[in-house]
């Protein structure tokens, strides 16, 4: 192995390390890492790696941009808010007139709204919309919130990898396989439906023995706490202006992509249109930048750094390739080089880097299924191998102690719950693509 | 003669009848958040002791002053007194509502701090003039927008003038988040509430139900402070 691929590889797991323990953010830590990979490749190679970078991000920044928009005018909209408020109604509800154990309930409803979520928009916006909401009602309900918050972060991966637009990862696979809408609902969705059942289960189980077993709140307490949700939907003020352009840019860009996907650009670009357009004049910047300039320059610098990683010389793609070549009648060594790879760099770099390498061995979509699964239980693994997780990290950083998920606190979970995640895909993947076909 | 039999109906005892019908004894928006949570379990077995319990825990004072006044004076079972007590505190609640309109009226420096609920701005709008309400958030909420020229956004008034409005303030209407030491106030303008607190003479605060998200609040736990504070 060169001494330029030796020092890269260095240089990624200190960029990791660095955003690990908050030395550095991630949106400094990444460009560096790219620019410092642009010098080791050399002249050439690293001039071919920024292009080539740049070309497969633009397609990226168009899809992600037609729903970062909506998202972020749904937001300000108000109705997120009348969502939290509404879920954290409904728990009280179903508790007094039920008595349904209030953790299994919170804890059910937090993970399926981060699933949800996760799968119709994207996995970031997803943590970044709900784990507020999460807190607000856990901490009203006196339960602490810290597993609940680490397992919705594990389902805002599974729902990212259940749809095309879902995650990053999913529309560098897509593009590379060729995969259609219809074969993410028909082919992984149920699969994934089902470890979030799973998953909800073990968080309510962890949550209840840690914490459910003393958990007595006197029937007026949980009235009281009702009744403040319901007086904050009551007076809650929504946008509906926001909401209606929110959503039809939505619709544009997503069903109108899946109906028709030979104009998913042309689509994405119309939705973003209308979403500017529907924005308040003062606005329309804000809805426009919504992802942020530093998001950007973030995802580009992923791109241009699994170039160099991937496809130059002093890449790892011909390793990658001699392990694969050697089992290419079996998904599990993808499966175990995504889930490293992914928690060695980031989720959206390796799929760049190992995406041609796979689909030149295992051609069909089951390939792509176990990328992607390898890169979804792998970016569960820590919460730093993915950016959610590090949204998630920070946003929790001023919760109270029992509510905050840090680097120890979501290891408990996450990785436990990762490596029954392979497991779960390496049995079960095949044999339901086999079913199905 | 034949006749038809009577079928009487089924006899109900008004206890069951009662725990099947869902009657609304609070005004939502006038009633307190504490008075909808007695509303909502009143159908079940709840003791005098419980609901006492709840509201000195919850430090609801006022709640708790009216409903000992209602079991000394009438000697009622609990729920008979829980009704009495909403209609006693919407009665309370639309009186400080009446006074603060009326001290609107006779006293002319008062200060309103946005955001406030709908059902509270539109009340108060018809009594104040430009220079009186003022947003202590980046953004208007879109109720507001009609009304963008009658407010002044607290970023964008010179500091001079921001500090002369608060220390001419005899009343200040806001909202807060009641805890059980104090009240939550907006960041924006807590420092300059403490600062010209001599000249306040009252504090009407309309208490939030939980800290909306991004927006910062500090605790207040000063006595004469927490002294000049009216709930709405």
């Amino acid at each position: 192995m060169p001494i330029t691929t030796i020092f890269l590889i260095f240089v990624i797991l200190l960029g990791f390390l660095l955003m690990t323990f908050r030395i550095l953010d991630q949106e400094i830590t990444v460009p560096l890492v790219a620019l410092i990979s642009i010098i080791l490749a050399g002249p050439i190679e690293g001039y071919k790696s920024l292009h080539n970078g740049f070309a497969e991000f633009s397609k990226v920044a168009l899809l992600f941009t037609a729903v970062a928009i909506p998202a972020h005018m749904l937001e300000s909209s108000g109705l997120f808010n009348l969502l939290g408020s509404k879920i954290g109604e409904l728990v009280g509800y179903l508790t007094l007139k039920f008595k349904i154990k209030t953790v299994f309930l919170i804890s059910f409803i937090s993970i399926i709204t981060t699933y949800i979520l996760a799968a119709l928009f994207h996995n970031t916006t997803s943590i970044l919309v709900n784990s507020y909401i999460i807190y607000t009602v856990a901490q009203q309900y006196k339960i602490p919130a810290a597993f609940i918050l680490s397992g919705a972060l594990i389902a805002s991966n599974l729902g990212g990898f259940s749809t095309k637009w879902g995650d990053t990862p999913n529309i560098i696979e897509s593009s590379v396989w060729g995969l259609k809408h219809p074969d993410f609902f028909k082919e992984i969705l149920p699969l994934n439906i089902l470890l979030v059942m799973i998953l909800t289960f073990i968080v309510f189980l962890i949550t209840y023995i840690k914490f459910g077993k003393n958990y007595n709140l006197k029937r007026i307490v949980l009235a009281h706490s009702m009744i403040r949700f319901k007086t904050e939907s009551r007076f809650m003020i929504l946008d509906t202006k926001l909401i209606f352009f929110g959503l039809l840019s939505l619709i544009i860009a997503i069903v109108g992509s899946i109906v028709f996907p030979q104009y998913e650009i042309s689509l994405s670009a119309l939705g973003i249109i209308i979403a500017i357009i529907g924005s308040p004049e003062n606005k329309r910047k804000q809805s426009l930048y919504a992802l942020g300039i530093g998001t950007y320059f973030t995802l580009l610098s992923i791109f241009v750094l699994a170039q160099v990683f991937g496809h130059s010389k002093i890449g790892i793609n011909g390793y990658i390739e001699n392990i694969l070549n050697k089992n290419n009648n079996n998904i599990l060594p993808i499966l175990v080089l995504s889930y490293l790879g992914t928690l060695s760099t980031e989720a959206a770099s390796w799929a760049t880097a190992v995406s041609p390498i796979v689909y030149k061995i295992f051609p069909t979509h089951l390939g792509a299924w176990a990328l992607g699964a390898g890169i979804c239980a792998g970016s569960s693994s820590i919460i730093t191998a993915a950016s959610a997780g590090i949204i998630l990290a920070h946003q929790t950083a001023n919760y109270e102690k029992n509510s905050r998920v840090d680097f120890p606190t979501y290891l408990k979970i996450g990785l436990p719950f990762s490596l029954f995640m392979l497991l779960f895909y390496s049995i079960l993947l095949p044999l339901y693509i086999n079913f199905i076909r | 003669m034949i006749t038809n039999p009577v079928h009487f109906p089924k006899k109900e005892t008004l206890s069951t009848l009662k725990k099947e019908l869902k009657t609304h004894y609070i005004i939502p928006g006038v009633n307190s958040i504490e008075a909808e949570t007695l509303e909502t379990i009143i159908s079940e077995d709840i003791t005098k002791e419980e609901v006492i319990s709840f509201l000195k825990e919850e430090k609801y004072n006022k709640l708790l002053y009216l409903l000992e006044n209602i079991f000394k004076k009438y000697n009622l079972d609990i729920k008979k007194s829980l009704i009495l007590l909403f209609i006693e505190e919407a009665i309370n609640n639309l009186n400080i509502k009446k006074k603060i309109l009326i001290d609107l009226v006779t006293i002319d420096r008062a200060l309103l701090i946005l955001p406030l609920p709908p059902h509270l701005f539109f009340y108060f709008i018809e009594f104040l003039n430009y220079g009186q309400i003022i947003n202590s958030e980046d953004k208007i909420p879109p109720h507001l927008e009609p009304y963008k020229g009658l407010i002044i956004n607290i970023d964008q008034i010179d500091p001079v003038i921001l500090h002369q409005k608060f220390s001419e303030t005899k009343i200040l209407i806001i909202d807060g988040l009641k805890t059980k030491n104090g009240y939550l106030i907006r960041r924006s303008v807590v420092n300059l509430i403490i600062q010209y607190l001599n000249s306040i003479d009252k504090i009407y605060i309309y208490n939030i139900p939980h800290l909306p998200k991004d927006q910062k609040f500090a605790l207040v736990e000063n006595k004469t402070l927490l002294n000049k504070v009216v709930d709405i």
